[in-house]
Protein backbone atom coordinates (compact mmCIF):
# COMPACT_ATOMS: atom_id res chain seq x y z
CA UNK A 1 0.00 0.00 0.00
CA UNK A 2 1.39 3.38 -1.06
CA UNK A 3 1.89 6.19 1.72
CA UNK A 4 1.78 9.37 0.28
CA UNK A 5 4.50 11.79 1.33
CA UNK A 6 3.69 13.93 3.83
CA UNK A 7 1.97 17.45 2.77
CA UNK A 8 4.24 19.20 4.77
CA UNK A 9 5.85 20.88 1.86
CA UNK A 10 5.73 24.26 0.62
CA UNK A 11 2.28 25.60 -1.08
CA UNK A 12 3.95 24.83 -4.61
CA UNK A 13 5.28 21.55 -3.86
CA UNK A 14 1.86 20.48 -1.89
CA UNK A 15 0.27 21.76 -5.22
CA UNK A 16 2.06 19.22 -7.06
CA UNK A 17 2.13 16.41 -4.85
CA UNK A 18 -1.96 16.78 -4.04
CA UNK A 19 -2.13 15.93 -7.81
CA UNK A 20 -0.10 13.06 -8.16
CA UNK A 21 -1.78 11.81 -5.16
CA UNK A 22 -4.61 12.08 -7.31
CA UNK A 23 -3.22 10.17 -9.64
CA UNK A 24 -1.75 7.94 -7.86
CA UNK A 25 -5.61 6.55 -6.42
CA UNK A 26 -6.62 6.75 -10.00
CA UNK A 27 -4.19 4.24 -11.40
CA UNK A 28 -3.64 1.81 -8.53
CA UNK A 29 -1.57 1.76 -5.99
CA UNK A 30 0.82 -1.29 -6.53
CA UNK A 31 1.28 -0.64 -10.45
CA UNK A 32 2.18 2.71 -10.23
CA UNK A 33 4.77 1.89 -7.35
CA UNK A 34 6.06 -0.50 -9.38
CA UNK A 35 6.51 1.78 -12.10
CA UNK A 36 8.04 4.26 -10.62
CA UNK A 37 10.73 2.49 -9.14
CA UNK A 38 11.15 0.75 -12.53
CA UNK A 39 11.44 4.00 -14.03
CA UNK A 40 14.15 5.41 -11.39
CA UNK A 41 15.97 2.55 -12.27
CA UNK A 42 16.05 2.94 -15.68
CA UNK A 43 16.60 6.36 -15.58
CA UNK A 44 19.92 5.61 -13.12
CA UNK A 45 20.89 3.05 -15.51
CA UNK A 46 20.64 4.89 -18.93
CA UNK A 47 21.69 8.21 -17.21
CA UNK A 48 24.31 6.65 -14.53
CA UNK A 49 27.30 9.18 -16.19
CA UNK A 50 29.11 11.16 -12.85
CA UNK A 51 26.55 9.23 -10.49
CA UNK A 52 28.06 6.22 -8.35
CA UNK A 53 25.96 3.08 -7.25
CA UNK A 54 25.85 4.20 -3.50
CA UNK A 55 23.91 7.77 -4.92
CA UNK A 56 21.52 5.91 -7.45
CA UNK A 57 21.01 3.73 -4.29
CA UNK A 58 20.11 6.77 -1.65
CA UNK A 59 17.14 8.07 -3.65
CA UNK A 60 16.41 11.46 -4.90
CA UNK A 61 18.03 14.39 -2.89
CA UNK A 62 16.04 17.58 -2.17
CA UNK A 63 17.51 21.17 -2.64
CA UNK A 64 16.20 22.98 0.05
CA UNK A 65 15.71 26.73 0.43
CA UNK A 66 13.36 28.84 3.21
CA UNK A 67 10.05 28.71 2.71
CA UNK A 68 9.47 31.57 0.18
CA UNK A 69 12.85 31.49 -1.04
CA UNK A 70 12.60 28.59 -3.72
CA UNK A 71 10.80 30.90 -6.25
CA UNK A 72 14.35 33.03 -6.57
CA UNK A 73 16.41 29.84 -7.22
CA UNK A 74 17.42 29.02 -10.79
CA UNK A 75 18.57 25.81 -11.96
CA UNK A 76 22.23 27.67 -12.81
CA UNK A 77 22.45 29.11 -9.78
CA UNK A 78 23.08 26.21 -8.01
CA UNK A 79 26.60 25.42 -8.93
CA UNK A 80 27.61 29.21 -8.47
CA UNK A 81 26.10 29.00 -5.04
CA UNK A 82 28.15 25.95 -3.63
CA UNK A 83 31.23 27.27 -5.40
CA UNK A 84 30.64 30.57 -3.75
CA UNK A 85 30.96 32.65 -6.99
CA UNK A 86 27.03 33.97 -6.20
CA UNK A 87 27.05 35.39 -3.04
CA UNK A 88 23.47 36.97 -2.75
CA UNK A 89 20.28 36.16 -4.06
CA UNK A 90 18.45 37.78 -6.35
CA UNK A 91 16.30 40.19 -3.22
CA UNK A 92 20.08 40.98 -1.89
CA UNK A 93 19.98 38.82 0.89
CA UNK A 94 23.11 37.05 1.64
CA UNK A 95 22.89 33.54 0.38
CA UNK A 96 24.16 31.13 3.04
CA UNK A 97 25.05 27.49 1.52
CA UNK A 98 25.77 24.79 3.83
CA UNK A 99 27.36 21.15 3.65
CA UNK A 100 27.25 18.09 5.06
CA UNK A 101 30.18 16.19 5.65
CA UNK A 102 32.51 15.40 3.09
CA UNK A 103 32.15 11.38 3.44
CA UNK A 104 28.56 11.62 3.75
CA UNK A 105 26.99 9.61 0.64
CA UNK A 106 24.07 12.67 0.00
CA UNK A 107 26.88 15.09 -0.08
CA UNK A 108 29.26 12.57 -2.78
CA UNK A 109 25.99 12.74 -4.63
CA UNK A 110 25.10 16.53 -4.57
CA UNK A 111 28.70 17.34 -5.52
CA UNK A 112 29.40 14.92 -7.97
CA UNK A 113 25.77 16.19 -10.13
CA UNK A 114 25.81 19.69 -8.99
CA UNK A 115 29.74 20.82 -9.36
CA UNK A 116 30.56 17.90 -11.51
CA UNK A 117 33.53 16.61 -8.62
CA UNK A 118 34.26 14.99 -5.49
CA UNK A 119 34.69 16.77 -2.59
CA UNK A 120 38.04 15.20 -2.83
CA UNK A 121 38.44 16.78 -6.05
CA UNK A 122 37.35 20.31 -4.65
CA UNK A 123 39.49 20.76 -1.81
CA UNK A 124 42.34 22.16 -4.18
CA UNK A 125 39.67 24.67 -5.24
CA UNK A 126 39.05 25.37 -1.91
CA UNK A 127 42.16 26.23 -1.02
CA UNK A 128 42.68 28.63 -3.79
CA UNK A 129 39.86 30.31 -3.04
CA UNK A 130 41.20 30.68 0.54
CA UNK A 131 43.58 32.27 -0.76
CA UNK A 132 41.44 35.24 -1.95
CA UNK A 133 39.41 35.61 1.53
CA UNK A 134 36.55 33.46 0.24
CA UNK A 135 35.28 30.43 2.71
CA UNK A 136 33.63 26.85 1.72
CA UNK A 137 30.36 26.46 2.80
CA UNK A 138 29.55 25.95 6.70
CA UNK A 139 29.87 22.12 7.25
CA UNK A 140 26.78 20.31 9.22
CA UNK A 141 27.11 17.80 11.20
CA UNK A 142 23.57 15.69 10.14
CA UNK A 143 20.46 16.13 8.24
CA UNK A 144 18.53 17.08 11.13
CA UNK A 145 21.07 20.11 11.94
CA UNK A 146 20.33 20.99 7.72
CA UNK A 147 16.88 21.05 8.09
CA UNK A 148 16.93 23.21 11.32
CA UNK A 149 19.67 25.81 9.91
CA UNK A 150 17.90 25.97 6.11
CA UNK A 151 14.53 26.92 8.17
CA UNK A 152 15.84 29.15 10.54
CA UNK A 153 18.78 31.04 8.82
CA UNK A 154 17.54 33.75 6.19
CA UNK A 155 19.15 32.69 2.89
CA UNK A 156 19.92 29.66 3.39
CA UNK A 157 20.38 26.12 1.51
CA UNK A 158 20.97 23.03 1.49
CA UNK A 159 19.82 19.41 0.59
CA UNK A 160 18.26 16.39 2.41
CA UNK A 161 17.33 13.15 1.06
CA UNK A 162 13.75 14.10 -0.72
CA UNK A 163 11.63 12.39 1.66
CA UNK A 164 13.07 13.93 5.03
CA UNK A 165 12.09 17.62 3.32
CA UNK A 166 9.20 18.51 6.05
CA UNK A 167 6.85 22.10 5.92
CA UNK A 168 9.99 23.96 7.43
CA UNK A 169 11.33 24.32 4.06
CA UNK A 170 10.81 24.43 1.20
CA UNK A 171 12.17 22.11 -1.97
CA UNK A 172 13.76 23.94 -4.82
CA UNK A 173 15.00 20.95 -6.94
CA UNK A 174 15.34 17.64 -7.19
CA UNK A 175 18.38 15.46 -8.01
CA UNK A 176 17.91 12.43 -8.92
CA UNK A 177 20.06 9.86 -10.89
CA UNK A 178 22.88 12.36 -11.02
CA UNK A 179 21.29 15.17 -12.18
CA UNK A 180 19.22 17.88 -11.49
CA UNK A 181 15.82 17.45 -12.38
CA UNK A 182 13.40 20.05 -13.81
CA UNK A 183 10.37 18.73 -12.36
CA UNK A 184 9.50 17.29 -8.83
CA UNK A 185 9.46 13.43 -9.34
CA UNK A 186 6.88 11.32 -8.30
CA UNK A 187 8.51 9.15 -5.72
CA UNK A 188 7.17 7.11 -3.38
CA UNK A 189 8.01 8.00 0.18
CA UNK A 190 6.47 5.00 1.97
CA UNK A 191 7.27 3.83 4.75
CA UNK B 1 63.31 25.27 9.76
CA UNK B 2 62.99 23.76 12.71
CA UNK B 3 60.85 26.41 14.20
CA UNK B 4 58.24 25.91 11.58
CA UNK B 5 58.26 21.80 12.31
CA UNK B 6 57.77 22.55 15.98
CA UNK B 7 54.61 24.74 15.44
CA UNK B 8 53.39 23.07 12.29
CA UNK B 9 53.32 19.19 13.71
CA UNK B 10 50.32 20.00 16.21
CA UNK B 11 48.81 21.61 13.39
CA UNK B 12 49.25 18.69 11.42
CA UNK B 13 47.99 16.44 13.78
CA UNK B 14 44.69 18.87 14.18
CA UNK B 15 44.22 19.24 10.18
CA UNK B 16 45.09 15.69 9.64
CA UNK B 17 42.11 14.89 11.75
CA UNK B 18 40.24 16.74 9.59
CA UNK B 19 41.42 15.02 7.06
CA UNK B 20 38.46 14.03 5.24
CA UNK B 21 36.87 17.27 5.71
CA UNK B 22 37.03 20.01 2.66
CA UNK B 23 35.00 22.85 4.85
CA UNK B 24 34.58 24.93 7.64
CA UNK B 25 32.38 23.95 10.57
CA UNK B 26 30.93 26.84 11.90
CA UNK B 27 32.55 26.60 15.38
CA UNK B 28 35.80 25.73 15.73
CA UNK B 29 39.31 26.54 13.83
CA UNK B 30 40.26 24.65 11.23
CA UNK B 31 44.62 24.95 9.84
CA UNK B 32 43.63 26.39 5.95
CA UNK B 33 40.06 27.69 6.47
CA UNK B 34 41.15 30.70 9.23
CA UNK B 35 39.54 31.82 12.07
CA UNK B 36 36.30 33.84 12.37
CA UNK B 37 36.48 36.36 15.35
CA UNK B 38 33.83 35.80 17.38
CA UNK B 39 30.95 38.34 16.86
CA UNK B 40 32.38 40.19 14.07
CA UNK B 41 32.63 39.58 10.68
CA UNK B 42 36.30 39.41 10.93
CA UNK B 43 38.34 36.44 10.13
CA UNK B 44 42.31 36.16 10.70
CA UNK B 45 44.41 33.45 8.41
CA UNK B 46 47.64 33.43 6.18
CA UNK B 47 50.31 31.00 5.31
CA UNK B 48 54.03 29.98 6.73
CA UNK B 49 57.23 28.58 5.17
CA UNK B 50 60.37 27.73 5.57
CA UNK B 51 62.94 26.15 3.28
CA UNK B 52 66.25 24.94 2.81
CA UNK B 53 67.49 26.21 -1.06
CA UNK B 54 71.23 25.05 -2.04
CA UNK B 55 71.40 27.13 -5.29
CA UNK B 56 74.29 25.86 -7.60
CA UNK B 57 74.59 29.76 -7.84
CA UNK B 58 74.55 30.73 -4.24
CA UNK B 59 75.78 29.76 -0.82
CA UNK B 60 73.49 27.20 0.79
CA UNK B 61 71.19 28.61 2.94
CA UNK B 62 67.57 28.17 4.94
CA UNK B 63 65.19 29.65 6.85
CA UNK B 64 62.19 31.13 7.42
CA UNK B 65 60.79 32.15 3.92
CA UNK B 66 57.56 33.94 4.16
CA UNK B 67 54.72 34.51 7.71
CA UNK B 68 52.02 36.30 5.64
CA UNK B 69 48.81 37.07 7.52
CA UNK B 70 45.53 37.51 6.43
CA UNK B 71 42.95 39.80 7.68
CA UNK B 72 39.64 40.08 6.10
CA UNK B 73 36.47 41.11 6.86
CA UNK B 74 32.84 40.78 5.28
CA UNK B 75 29.57 41.72 6.87
CA UNK B 76 25.88 41.12 5.52
CA UNK B 77 26.29 43.96 2.85
CA UNK B 78 28.46 43.86 -0.36
CA UNK B 79 31.18 45.01 1.18
CA UNK B 80 34.10 42.94 1.61
CA UNK B 81 37.75 43.75 2.76
CA UNK B 82 41.08 41.38 2.52
CA UNK B 83 44.63 42.84 3.24
CA UNK B 84 48.06 40.23 3.22
CA UNK B 85 50.81 41.76 4.79
CA UNK B 86 54.24 39.04 3.94
CA UNK B 87 56.79 39.02 6.37
CA UNK B 88 59.69 37.61 4.06
CA UNK B 89 63.03 36.28 5.24
CA UNK B 90 62.50 37.01 8.63
CA UNK B 91 65.12 34.14 9.76
CA UNK B 92 67.87 33.16 7.64
CA UNK B 93 70.74 30.97 8.13
CA UNK B 94 73.08 31.41 5.77
CA UNK B 95 76.48 29.90 5.13
CA UNK B 96 79.24 31.92 7.02
CA UNK B 97 77.02 34.14 8.12
CA UNK B 98 75.08 32.34 10.20
CA UNK B 99 71.20 33.24 11.61
CA UNK B 100 70.67 36.48 10.30
CA UNK B 101 67.08 38.79 9.86
CA UNK B 102 69.06 41.26 7.58
CA UNK B 103 67.19 40.91 4.51
CA UNK B 104 63.62 40.89 6.29
CA UNK B 105 61.07 42.70 4.77
CA UNK B 106 57.52 43.49 5.49
CA UNK B 107 55.83 43.50 1.72
CA UNK B 108 52.24 44.29 1.60
CA UNK B 109 51.02 42.08 -0.71
CA UNK B 110 47.33 42.67 -1.54
CA UNK B 111 45.02 45.62 0.20
CA UNK B 112 41.43 45.73 -1.18
CA UNK B 113 37.88 46.54 -0.86
CA UNK B 114 35.40 44.61 -3.26
CA UNK B 115 32.01 46.09 -3.90
CA UNK B 116 30.22 42.60 -4.72
CA UNK B 117 27.36 43.70 -7.22
CA UNK B 118 26.36 40.46 -7.93
CA UNK B 119 28.56 37.38 -9.28
CA UNK B 120 28.54 38.95 -12.85
CA UNK B 121 30.22 42.10 -11.82
CA UNK B 122 32.30 42.90 -9.00
CA UNK B 123 34.32 46.08 -8.16
CA UNK B 124 38.21 45.84 -6.55
CA UNK B 125 40.26 48.56 -5.53
CA UNK B 126 43.65 48.92 -4.13
CA UNK B 127 46.39 46.30 -4.24
CA UNK B 128 45.68 42.96 -5.60
CA UNK B 129 47.51 40.11 -7.34
CA UNK B 130 47.67 40.32 -11.22
CA UNK B 131 45.50 37.99 -13.11
CA UNK B 132 47.89 36.82 -15.37
CA UNK B 133 47.68 33.14 -15.94
CA UNK B 134 47.19 30.91 -12.87
CA UNK B 135 50.29 30.59 -10.95
CA UNK B 136 50.64 34.06 -10.08
CA UNK B 137 47.13 34.10 -8.24
CA UNK B 138 48.18 31.27 -6.23
CA UNK B 139 51.32 31.72 -5.94
CA UNK B 140 51.54 30.66 -2.02
CA UNK B 141 53.81 28.07 -1.10
CA UNK B 142 51.42 25.79 0.58
CA UNK B 143 49.08 26.27 -2.70
CA UNK B 144 51.70 25.20 -5.56
CA UNK B 145 53.79 22.11 -5.63
CA UNK B 146 57.43 23.10 -5.73
CA UNK B 147 59.60 25.27 -3.71
CA UNK B 148 60.64 27.42 -7.10
CA UNK B 149 58.16 29.03 -9.03
CA UNK B 150 58.39 29.07 -12.90
CA UNK B 151 60.51 31.92 -14.53
CA UNK B 152 57.58 33.04 -16.85
CA UNK B 153 55.10 33.29 -13.87
CA UNK B 154 57.90 35.66 -11.85
CA UNK B 155 59.86 37.54 -14.46
CA UNK B 156 57.86 38.76 -17.32
CA UNK B 157 55.08 40.71 -15.03
CA UNK B 158 54.70 42.33 -11.61
CA UNK B 159 53.43 40.24 -9.37
CA UNK B 160 51.04 43.20 -8.09
CA UNK B 161 48.81 46.07 -9.47
CA UNK B 162 47.77 48.98 -7.61
CA UNK B 163 44.22 50.40 -9.14
CA UNK B 164 41.35 48.96 -9.82
CA UNK B 165 39.68 45.37 -11.49
CA UNK B 166 36.00 44.52 -12.67
CA UNK B 167 35.58 40.53 -12.36
CA UNK B 168 32.16 38.00 -12.17
CA UNK B 169 31.49 34.73 -14.09
CA UNK B 170 29.30 35.13 -16.86
CA UNK B 171 27.19 32.55 -18.11
CA UNK B 172 28.14 32.04 -22.19
CA UNK B 173 25.97 29.00 -23.41
CA UNK B 174 25.35 27.32 -20.16
CA UNK B 175 29.32 27.55 -19.42
CA UNK B 176 30.56 29.59 -16.30
CA UNK B 177 33.26 32.03 -17.84
CA UNK B 178 35.02 33.69 -15.14
CA UNK B 179 36.89 37.20 -16.44
CA UNK B 180 38.92 39.93 -14.87
CA UNK B 181 39.94 43.64 -16.42
CA UNK B 182 41.96 45.98 -14.69
CA UNK B 183 44.15 49.00 -14.88
CA UNK B 184 46.94 50.08 -12.72
CA UNK B 185 45.93 53.45 -10.82
CA UNK B 186 49.32 55.65 -9.57
CA UNK B 187 51.84 54.11 -7.96
CA UNK B 188 52.74 50.73 -6.25
CA UNK B 189 51.74 50.87 -2.72
CA UNK B 190 54.63 49.45 -0.84
CA UNK B 191 56.30 47.74 -3.43
CA UNK B 192 59.32 44.45 -2.58
CA UNK B 193 62.74 46.55 -3.43
CA UNK B 194 63.43 43.77 -5.56
CA UNK B 195 60.82 43.52 -7.78
CA UNK B 196 59.94 45.96 -10.86
CA UNK B 197 56.04 47.46 -10.59
CA UNK B 198 54.09 48.51 -13.13
CA UNK B 199 54.01 52.73 -13.63
CA UNK B 200 51.12 52.14 -16.32
CA UNK B 201 48.67 48.93 -16.75
CA UNK B 202 46.20 47.77 -18.26
CA UNK B 203 44.93 44.17 -19.00
CA UNK B 204 42.30 41.33 -18.88
CA UNK B 205 42.53 37.64 -18.23
CA UNK B 206 39.53 35.24 -19.03
CA UNK B 207 39.07 31.80 -18.22
CA UNK B 208 37.16 29.03 -19.80
CA UNK B 209 35.90 25.73 -18.32
CA UNK B 210 36.56 22.86 -20.15
CA UNK B 211 33.75 20.00 -19.25
CA UNK B 212 35.96 17.38 -18.43
CA UNK B 213 38.67 18.31 -19.41
CA UNK B 214 40.06 20.99 -17.04
CA UNK B 215 39.92 24.94 -17.49
CA UNK B 216 41.52 27.13 -19.98
CA UNK B 217 42.93 30.68 -19.26
CA UNK B 218 43.77 33.89 -21.75
CA UNK B 219 45.51 36.66 -20.72
CA UNK B 220 46.13 39.98 -22.13
CA UNK B 221 48.21 43.12 -20.53
CA UNK B 222 49.66 46.41 -21.89
CA UNK B 223 52.35 48.05 -19.42
CA UNK B 224 55.12 49.63 -18.58
CA UNK B 225 57.41 49.17 -15.56
CA UNK B 226 59.38 51.73 -12.97
CA UNK B 227 63.16 50.02 -13.97
CA UNK B 228 62.39 50.56 -17.51
CA UNK B 229 60.30 53.43 -17.88
CA UNK B 230 59.61 54.49 -21.02
CA UNK B 231 59.30 51.04 -22.59
CA UNK B 232 56.66 49.96 -23.46
CA UNK B 233 55.48 45.87 -23.00
CA UNK B 234 52.56 43.65 -24.29
CA UNK B 235 51.68 40.90 -23.48
CA UNK B 236 49.96 37.39 -24.23
CA UNK B 237 49.30 34.39 -21.86
CA UNK B 238 47.78 31.16 -22.33
CA UNK B 239 46.73 28.83 -19.26
CA UNK B 240 45.74 25.65 -18.95
CA UNK B 241 44.90 23.51 -15.64
CA UNK B 242 43.20 19.72 -15.31
CA UNK B 243 42.81 17.70 -12.20
CA UNK B 244 41.59 14.45 -11.37
CA UNK B 245 41.90 11.68 -8.66
CA UNK B 246 44.80 13.65 -7.22
CA UNK B 247 46.69 13.67 -10.71
CA UNK B 248 47.29 17.14 -11.99
CA UNK B 249 48.52 19.10 -15.44
CA UNK B 250 49.18 22.51 -15.63
CA UNK B 251 50.71 24.47 -18.26
CA UNK B 252 51.06 28.71 -19.08
CA UNK B 253 52.87 30.39 -21.70
CA UNK B 254 53.94 33.93 -21.57
CA UNK B 255 54.97 36.12 -25.21
CA UNK B 256 55.78 39.65 -24.16
CA UNK B 257 56.66 41.97 -26.52
CA UNK B 258 58.99 45.35 -26.43
CA UNK B 259 58.25 48.40 -28.60
CA UNK B 260 62.31 48.55 -27.90
CA UNK B 261 62.49 45.31 -30.35
CA UNK B 262 62.90 42.08 -30.39
CA UNK B 263 66.23 41.76 -28.65
CA UNK B 264 63.99 43.39 -25.51
CA UNK B 265 60.90 40.54 -26.24
CA UNK B 266 60.64 37.63 -23.51
CA UNK B 267 58.97 34.37 -23.78
CA UNK B 268 58.64 31.16 -22.50
CA UNK B 269 56.25 28.38 -21.40
CA UNK B 270 55.76 25.61 -18.53
CA UNK B 271 54.20 22.26 -18.16
CA UNK B 272 54.09 20.74 -14.82
CA UNK B 273 51.71 17.09 -14.19
CA UNK B 274 51.64 15.97 -10.51
CA UNK B 275 50.83 12.59 -9.79
CA UNK B 276 49.89 10.70 -6.73
CA UNK B 277 52.02 8.01 -5.09
CA UNK B 278 50.37 6.72 -1.81
CA UNK B 279 47.77 8.42 0.30
CA UNK B 280 50.31 12.02 0.92
CA UNK B 281 53.13 11.03 -1.06
CA UNK B 282 53.13 12.98 -4.74
CA UNK B 283 55.69 13.25 -7.68
CA UNK B 284 56.20 16.47 -9.75
CA UNK B 285 57.75 16.70 -12.87
CA UNK B 286 58.23 20.17 -15.06
CA UNK B 287 59.51 20.98 -17.63
CA UNK B 288 60.02 25.00 -18.89
CA UNK B 289 61.29 27.09 -21.74
CA UNK B 290 62.44 30.08 -21.19
CA UNK B 291 63.76 32.93 -23.73
CA UNK B 292 64.56 36.13 -21.27
CA UNK B 293 65.05 39.55 -22.81
CA UNK B 294 68.37 40.66 -23.96
CA UNK B 295 71.47 38.75 -24.85
CA UNK B 296 71.00 35.96 -22.76
CA UNK B 297 70.05 32.73 -24.72
CA UNK B 298 66.75 30.44 -24.54
CA UNK B 299 67.10 28.27 -21.82
CA UNK B 300 65.40 24.52 -20.92
CA UNK B 301 64.60 24.10 -17.31
CA UNK B 302 64.01 20.70 -15.56
CA UNK B 303 62.39 20.21 -12.20
CA UNK B 304 61.22 16.46 -10.65
CA UNK B 305 60.26 16.67 -7.02
CA UNK B 306 57.84 15.06 -4.64
CA UNK B 307 55.64 16.21 -2.20
CA UNK B 308 53.82 15.18 1.06
CA UNK B 309 50.68 16.69 1.89
CA UNK B 310 49.89 15.58 5.19
CA UNK B 311 46.63 17.71 4.84
CA UNK B 312 44.86 20.38 2.83
CA UNK B 313 46.47 22.65 4.47
CA UNK B 314 49.91 20.83 4.99
CA UNK B 315 53.16 20.35 2.39
CA UNK B 316 56.37 19.18 2.54
CA UNK B 317 58.29 19.92 -0.54
CA UNK B 318 61.51 18.53 -2.24
CA UNK B 319 62.84 18.90 -5.74
CA UNK B 320 66.00 18.66 -7.75
CA UNK B 321 66.02 21.69 -10.53
CA UNK B 322 68.83 21.76 -13.82
CA UNK B 323 69.06 24.25 -16.48
CA UNK B 324 71.01 24.97 -19.29
CA UNK B 325 72.15 27.99 -20.72
CA UNK B 326 71.23 29.70 -17.33
CA UNK B 327 73.45 32.98 -18.29
CA UNK B 328 70.37 34.75 -15.50
CA UNK B 329 71.40 32.78 -12.83
CA UNK B 330 68.20 31.29 -12.27
CA UNK B 331 67.61 29.31 -9.35
CA UNK B 332 69.02 25.54 -9.80
CA UNK B 333 69.81 22.43 -7.70
CA UNK B 334 68.57 21.08 -4.43
CA UNK B 335 65.10 23.05 -2.77
CA UNK B 336 63.05 21.79 -0.03
CA UNK B 337 60.37 23.48 2.13
CA UNK B 338 57.85 22.96 3.93
CA UNK B 339 54.44 24.96 4.20
CA UNK B 340 51.45 25.59 6.26
CA UNK B 341 47.90 27.57 5.61
CA UNK B 342 46.49 28.65 9.18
Amino acid sequence: MRVAVKTNLAKRDRVLLSRKRERVRREGAGIVTCLIKAGLLSLCLMVGVGADAAMAAQGPIAVIVAPGQARNLKKDDLALLFKRKKLFWGDGVKAQPVNLPASHPLRRGFSLAVLGHTPEDLEKYWNDLYFHGISPPYVLASEEAMLRFVAETPGAIGYVPYCSADARVAIGFVIAAGRVLDDLPEVDCGR
Amino acid sequence: MWLLLALGLPLSVCAADHADQDDTSAAEYQPGHGWHVPGTGFRLGGYASAGFDNDRHLPAEGGLNDVSLFVWWEGEGKLRLFSELDLEDSLRVEHGAGLTSKRAYLALERLYGDYLFSEKLNLRAGKFLTPIGRWNVIHADPLVWTSSRPLITKRTFPGNVTGAMAYGTLPVMGQEIDYSIYTAIGEDWRSVPELDPFTDAYGVHFEFPLPGAGEFGVSYASFEQEASAGEHKKLLGLDYSWAKDRYEVSAELAYRISDEGSRADERGLFIQAVAPLSQRWYAIGRYELYDPAGPAPTMNLGVLGLAMRLSPALIFKAELSHASNNRIKAPEGFFASFAILF
